[in-house]
């Protein structure tokens, strides 16, 4: 009887529904580039499939919102169809100004939202020490305000016949707060940036322009975190938000030196 | 300093000593009493007979045996029964075993003697296949958390082959949940396979199961015995913070050849064995492949990706002091769990060593020594490479031993393990870099039976753990059994003690379509994965083959490395540590009485982890996060029936249980690597993320298998074995698990039929 019992009350009970009730929450993917006039943000209901149908359309509103100002944008929907998936992707004009913190919010009809948070980083100036390095010297470049050597990602080129050659530079941190350092030897750099080349590395002299150049892209904080917080940058959804800009700066080096690498001994 | 720098030398000093009291001449400390060892063996292919009853009798008593037993024993997986404290004097011998005409001798003790007796019990044809064995009763007590296997219940449960498989059988046990019926996984109250410990003569073995679960390594032809031990095990057994299972294989035929060659729809077989000096030298060799590639098309009209084999030859050597087995195993699974999801999933054991027991009258005590080497590793990998791989390799020597001291019978062992932990893993994995790293391991346990009156049996012991990385282990255990009734009809028993682990495996078991584990070794500074077991259990024997027993544990793991999770549908090498506490109840009602045979088990247990959420990763926002994990299945139901009559054996075996916890799906992303990808111009990483861990379960599981075998005698010893039968007969749709990468619901196998038939050469 008890078999029997069993037997009755399993049944044909096996129906299985894998998706969390919960809806409507967003992925948001957007980073504001403080010196473009237009920004995207992408934006996905995670209910949604990745199918062309489930996909098409995206009722949602997404505001930004610099939260120092109390500027506010309601920002207007790009669509872009990738094979069978459509891609919303909100476009915003407004100014990106350093230092200050912008929300961006996506919202159901329901109200169900997901939001992220990012505070832009400064406009960072750069000095060099010594003012004219040379060949033999040990150069310094000054960078601040920046956090952390993590928040920027720096590559510095220099000119032989008429091509550009770049290395990546090695921000370290700085003798004071907020200030981040690259120091290198000027030979050793040109040398990393031919390594692996055919030509053999110049010596400053032989260059063709007596300027080095630095590249640098200045991230906010939300980007230096490790791939996989996308889910905790933004809280009830997914997805990663942050800010950046990038520049360039360049300085002069001294090649008045031209008897390296036999160059006398400096007497004192 | 710290007291670790000093420990193994003191370890090692003890080593030495217990090497001298080995080593040392046969002096005993109980010179006026004489010692008896009894080896009980089969004359029908000279092969050790375990769980046999030995007991002496007084001589004068024997129209009213059972009143006038001295001293009692049962036989081990060598056939070797010791009674000791014997007062000199004349006895009654008297061995009995199911199946075997019994043994009487009258002998004659001296003072001090030590004497090693030989009996082969002669096959009863008359009673042969009835397993009433109302002697055991009587001597065998302290059963809790034990189930003994025999082949005969291995080979009750229906499966595909000739014969039985260990795995099928150990599913039908309530407590043992697996998690589908691919992937080789099983667990025990509450333990995770890489938590179990599985010896195979004394040699451990990682995962002997195959990638259907229909089968492990071990099928009853091979097989003389498993104990498994579902908790609560005494110190004798270290290394594991959850279940032993404790094999003995079979020793090939001492007096005849025989050949064996079966085919069926799943497997095909070829089987030798025979002596190599006539009760002295024999050899085994066995070598199995699965067909399930081949035929599921055919049978079940779907593709079934699953392939392995496995291959045994053991060396057996036996005199009239020592018995000694060389033992080769090898073991290799491949398939992809889902086949839709073109992951290929592999795995291999590789076990080579001896055990030799000496039982010679010159020594006190008997003496085993295990030596050898066991090498596990498992692979996943796409059609382009080989994304994840781990192994772990053993080498060990143990040894046993028993000495008399403070009045009583302490057995002690000790053993010494190098392992070799290696992981190659590919980038997108590689938070945790790949590795190799080297290990030791050195244990020690002592253990002793006490018997106070009639009635009561303690079984203190303990047994401590030393790596190269950790801190000594301090494992305390206590086992006892109560006797109301002062006979094996009642038993009250119960078991406790503290259990530690210092390899680890860390999977993500979020996804049942892998089995991938990283094999790791604790670290430096790491806390050893740790257990507290409580049982307590009342068994109730009756005559005619009845048999009952109930079981309530309590398990508290401690210090679980458990997969640090993502969203993102991938293992994550990051691990946090976990908390869990299991609890519940077995119930096994059984009936064995040639022809019929009946057995219903009702399994209740609930499984449930705690750990900090910043440990544990994404979606969590409690401070602790309490979860259960996958093998939390409530309730358990297993009956099995098997009949005989006119020559056909009709047997069948349904399962029921609730279902397991599994991961939701919480939604679907493009992801863009920004800064970088620009979302006008790039579509980004398509990616399912899972919700909360383990938020819901699947739905209930149910499956009868049935089977019909008949055997065919022939002239000069050839016989026919025939079986037809049906898994999962009335074709239920159980869901395995939800691939979240494929967005597809898994089943498990929908019903198959199956045919196979084996021919003996004797």
């Amino acid at each position: 009887m008890l078999l029997i019992s069993l037997f009755a009350m399993t049944g044909c009970e096996d129906s299985l529904d894998p998706y969390e009730e919960q809806p409507g929450f967003y992925a948001i993917y957007g980073a504001l580039d403080l010196k473009s006039e237009l920004n995207y943000i992408r934006v996905k209901d995670l209910d949604d499939p990745l199918t062309s149908d489930s996909t098409r359309n995206l009722d949602v509103t997404v505001t930004l919102e610099n939260l120092d100002t109390g500027a506010k944008e309601m920002l207007t929907d790009s669509v872009v169809k990738f094979e069978n998936v459509y891609t919303h992707n909100f476009r915003t004009d407004m100014q990106i100004q350093p230092g200050d913190t912008y929300r961006i919010r996506a919202e159901g009809p329901g109200g169900e939202a997901s939001t992220a948070s990012t505070t832009t980083p400064e406009f960072a100036e750069l000095s060099v020490s010594p003012e004219l390095p040379d060949c033999a010297t040990e150069a310094t470049i000054t960078m601040e305000p920046v956090t952390s050597p993590f928040n920027v990602s720096v590559s510095i080129g220099l000119e032989y016949f008429d091509d550009m050659y770049w290395t990546p530079g090695l921000p370290d941190d700085g003798p004071n707060d907020g200030q981040v350092q690259l120091q290198f030897n000027l030979k050793d750099l040109i040398n990393r940036a031919f390594q692996g080349m055919d030509i053999d590395a110049p010596w400053c002299h032989e260059l063709s322009d007596n300027r080095f150049f630095l590249r640098y892209t200045h991230f906010s904080n939300e980007f230096t975190d490790r791939v996989e917080s996308d889910t905790t940058s933004v809280p009830g959804g997914t997805g990663r938000f942050g800010s950046y800009y990038e520049d360039s700066f360049s300085f002069r080096i001294d090649t008045s030196n031209v008897c390296f690498p036999f160059c006398d001994p400096v007497e004192e | 300093m710290k007291l670790s720098r000093f420990y193994p030398a003191g370890l090692y000093l003890c080593t030495l000593v217990l090497f001298g009291i080995l080593l040392a001449p046969a002096t005993s400390w109980g010179q006026d009493q004489a010692t008896l060892r009894v080896v009980v063996s089969s004359d029908q292919d000279g092969s050790p007979i375990p769980s046999a009853n030995v007991v002496l009798l007084s001589p004068d008593e024997t129209e009213r045996e059972e009143e006038g037993i001295l001293h009692a024993g049962a036989s081990d997986s060598d056939g070797l029964v010791e009674l000791a404290d014997v007062v000199p004097g004349e006895y009654l011998l008297r061995v009995t075993f199911v199946g075997h005409k019994t043994h009487r001798d009258t002998i004659r003790l001296a003072a001090g003697e030590r004497r090693v007796i030989q009996v082969a019990l002669a096959v009863d044809v008359e009673t042969l296949g009835q397993v009433v064995v109302e002697s055991e009763r009587e001597v065998t007590v302290g059963e809790v958390g034990v189930n003994r296997i025999s082949e005969i219940d291995v080979a009750r449960i229906p499966t595909p082959s000739p014969g039985g498989d260990l795995a099928s059988y150990l599913q039908t046990l309530p407590g043992v949940v697996s998690a589908g019926d691919r992937g080789g996984n099983l667990y025990i109250r509450g333990g995770t396979p890489y938590q179990n410990l599985i010896l195979v003569d004394n040699m451990p073995v990682v995962k002997p199961f195959h990638i259907s679960n229909l089968y492990s390594a071990f099928s009853d032809a091979t097989l003389q015995s498993a104990d498994m031990h579902a908790g609560g095990f005494g110190a004798e057994y270290l290394g594991a913070s959850s279940a032993v299972i404790d094999l003995s294989l079979r020793q090939g035929n001492m007096k005849d050849f025989n050949a064996n060659g079966s085919l069926g729809s799943h497997m095909v077989a070829l089987q030798a064995e025979g002596p190599l000096q006539t009760d002295h030298h024999s050899f085994m060799l066995m070598g199995r492949k699965s067909l399930i590639e081949d035929t599921s098309p055919t049978l079940i009209g779907e593709e079934d990706p699953i392939d392995f084999y496995d291959v045994l030859g053991r060396y057996s050597y036996q005199d009239s002091g020592i018995a000694c087995n060389v033992t080769a195993l090898h073991t290799n699974d491949r398939g992809e769990i889902n086949p839709n999801r073109a992951v290929d999933i592999s795995w291999s054991n590789s076990v080579l060593g001896g055990r030799c027991l000496s039982f010679d009258e010159y020594f006190n005590r008997p003496i085993e020594v295990t030596v050898g080497f066991s090498r596990y590793s498992n692979s996943e990998s796409t059609a382009e490479e080989t994304e994840l791989y781990s192994s772990m390799e053993q080498q060990f020597l143990k040894l046993d031993h028993a000495f008399e001291g403070f009045g009583t019978l302490l057995e002690y062992g000790f053993g010494v393990n190098f392992t070799r932990y290696e992981a190659e893993l590919a980038e997108r994995f590689a938070q945790q870099e790949s590795f190799s790293n080297r290990t030791a391991v050195i244990d020690a346990y002592v253990s002793t039976d006490l018997e106070i009156g009639d009635r009561l049996t303690l079984q203190p012991s303990m047994g401590s753990q030393l790596s190269l990385h950790t801190t000594p282990t301090f494992e305390p255990r206590f086992r006892a059994s109560y006797l109301p009734g002062g006979t094996g009809s009642h038993e009250v028993s119960l078991a406790f003690g503290r259990y530690y682990q210092i390899s680890d495996a860390i999977t993500d078991e979020r996804d049942a379509g892998t089995t991938f584990a990283v094999m790791k070794g604790s670290e430096w500074g790491d806390p050893n994965q740790g257990a507290l077991h409580g049982i307590l259990g009342y068994r109730l024997r009756l005559p005619d083959g009845f048999e009952a027993k109930v079981e309530a544990y309590v398990k508290r793991h401690s210090d679980i490395p458990v997969s640090r999770w993502s969203p993102e549908t991938q293992i994550e090498m990051e691990t946090a540590l976990a908390d869990g506490m299991t609890y519940g109840a077995d119930v096994r009602l059984e009936y064995d009485n040639s022809p019929l045979y009946l057995f219903l088990g009702y399994g209740y247990s609930q499984v449930e982890y705690e750990a900090s959420s910043g440990n544990l990763g994404a979606w969590i926002k409690q401070p602790v996060y309490r979860y259960n994990p996958t093998h939390d299945r409530r309730h358990k139901l297993n009956t099995v029936a098997s009949y005989t009559f006119g020559g056909f054996t009709t047997s069948l075996s349904w399962e029921f249980g609730t279902g397991r916890p599994y991961t939701r799906v919480y939604g679907f992303d493009l992801r863009l690597q920004l800064p970088g990808e620009n979302p006008l111009e790039e579509p980004g990483t398509a990616r399912t993320l899972y919700s909360r861990p383990y938020g819901d379960r699947l739905p209930m599981y149910h499956r009868l298998d049935v089977s019909l075998e008949r055997t065919f005698r022939f002239s000069q010893g050839v016989t026919l074995e025939t079986k037809v039968g049906m898994i999962n007969s009335y074709n239920r749709k159980n869901v395995f698990y939800y691939d979240a990468n494929l967005l597809q619901r898994v089943n498990q196998t929908p019903r198959m039929p199956y045919a196979s038939m084996s021919i003996n050469f004797n």
